[in-house]
């Protein structure tokens, strides 16, 4: 074990990193799970996705992309696939480059716990 | 960037938990932030890099090849001669555009030299050692005329004087991160415009088509690939907010007005020779000048022990430049400001070069 003062942090310090980053509500809206997803290439773009269809008033959350789906990127988009055509047309206005939109929901237990 | 590293502290793109999430997060929104600042439709042609000279680099060997003709200025920074030296040992051709005693560029010799077929023309938006702008939109227009695209180096000038990549019509943009963006030293970028392809400087992991050993095909993972500088680039995003808050325009009148006063004031001090263009408004924030009978070392020496005003003395890696104005191989005393400098500030650097030339 490391002597305690290489890695203890000072009060302040500890308050700061006490507002770890949120994790995204697991569901869409009132309990309604997502079942829809976007892949992307690049996390940039999942990002990009995210940001738009948050601020068009969408429900999305970002999620560690699902390999069995597509194993190109570590970060997809689950959205409300209600929303699928607004949601592919917002996104190709703002040049936002997916690999595909898919009709899908997690697994039981990812959908419980996640 | 404090935040960054004690609260983030992940790898962006290369997970789905919070914190890489967290981490790509600040990656994007600082794209988005440059994006809004270059007036760029589409971030993600934006490469983040670890400074101009990275930038220029990948510009220029992503693009240029043997047998290739790239044509360039006297007045530019080694972070495009030598990689163009490099470039002309390995078979391309490189002509370079005279520059004026005045420190301008001969648009007559550009014009000549664009007659000839070249793949390139890269030039800087504005010369690191007397501080003129170069007419860009003018000199692209002429470029796109006979067909060739344009390198701009906005080291000096982004953050600091308007770069609209649509309203100067370039086709790359290069920028550093440490100047007037506020960022931290160990940032920068390169634009592309759509339809440009480069060949990546560096190859390897991007957190994207990890399935595959092939480099990913698509920006900005084509050409960024290992883990980036996200504390670095946080900062640098936290730096652009504030100059999109501040507005380029109010900082370009702060600096013109500390460059007038600074001009006004070099012209009362015995023995200065001021180089350029003594229009403030001509030039982004800063002037090379000479004390007769004084080196440029003796008096950058003298400012930091005597007076702890510390500014650049010498060539300012632009020999070139220098031979133009005459001042090679000795070089000039350069003085910048920026948007945090005062005219308190000013004045006490006009005093102390006052005093010194009194001797
Ligand atoms: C015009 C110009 N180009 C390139 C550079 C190199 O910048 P960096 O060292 O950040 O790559 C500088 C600054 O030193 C500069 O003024």
């Amino acid at each position: 074990m490391l002597p305690s003062r290489l890695w203890r942090r000072s009060p302040a310090a500890d308050q700061r990193v006490a507002a770890d980053p949120e994790p995204a509500p697991a569901t869409a809206a009132c309990g309604v799970p997502f079942d829809g997803l976007v892949t992307f290439y690049s996390s940039f773009h999942a990002l990009r996705a995210e940001s738009l269809l948050l601020r068009a008033g969408h429900a999305a959350r970002l999620i560690p992309g699902p390999r069995d789906i597509s194993p190109h990127c570590g970060t997809a988009l689950q959205f409300r696939y209600e929303q699928n055509e607004a949601v592919a047309a917002l996104l190709a206005i703002r040049r936002v480059q997916i690999e595909a939109i898919h009709h899908f929901r997690l697994g039981r237990l990812a959908e419980e716990f996640g | 960037m404090l935040d960054c590293l004690e609260r983030i502290g992940g790898s962006p793109g290369r997970s789905g938990h919070r914190m890489a999430v967290a981490a790509a997060r600040v990656v994007a929104e600082t794209r988005v932030a440059l994006g809004e600042l270059f007036n760029i439709d589409d971030p993600s042609r934006i490469v983040l890099t670890k400074n101009v000279t990275e930038a220029l680099n990948q510009a220029l060997y992503g693009l240029v090849g043997q047998g290739d003709r790239v044509i360039t200025t006297a007045i530019e920074h080694n972070s495009v001669m030598r990689p163009l030296r490099h470039l002309e040992q390995k078979g391309a051709e490189i002509s370079v555009v005279p520059g004026s005693p005045d420190g301008a560029l001969d648009l007559e010799s550009l014009a000549l030299a664009l007659e000839r077929p070249a793949r390139l023309l890269v030039l800087t938006h504005a010369s690191n050692v007397i501080g003129n702008v170069l007419p860009v939109a003018e000199v692209a227009c002429l470029a796109h005329a006979q067909g060739i695209p344009v390198l701009l180096d906005a080291a000096q000038t982004a953050g600091a004087w308007p770069v609209d990549v649509q309203a100067l019509g370039v086709d790359m943009l290069a920028f550093t991160g440490h100047k007037a963006l506020f960022g931290p030293t160990g940032t920068g970028g390169l634009w592309l415009r759509e339809g440009l392809e480069l060949e990546p400087l560096v190859r390897g992991g991007t957190g994207s088509n990890s399935e595959l050993e092939l480099q990913p095909d698509f920006l900005p993972d084509q050409l960024e690939s290992g883990t980036l500088n996200v504390v670095g680039i946080a900062g640098l995003g936290a730096g652009v907010s504030h100059v999109l808050a501040c507005g380029v325009g109010t900082i370009r009148d702060h600096e013109g007005c500390l460059g007038a006063r600074f001009l006004d004031g070099l012209r009362q001090v015995p023995r200065a020779r001021p180089l350029g263009p003594q229009d403030a408004a001509a030039r982004v924030g800063l002037a090379s000048f000479n004390l007769d009978g004084v080196s440029p070392s003796d008096v950058g020496l003298i400012l930091d022990r005597r007076f702890g005003i510390m500014c650049r003395i010498g060539l300012h890696c632009a020999p070139a430049a220098h031979q133009a104005l005459g001042t090679y191989p000795v070089g000039t005393v350069r003085f910048s400001w920026s948007a945090f400098t005062t005219e308190g500030e000013i004045d006490a650097a006009i005093e102390a070069l006052a005093t010194i030339a009194r001797g």
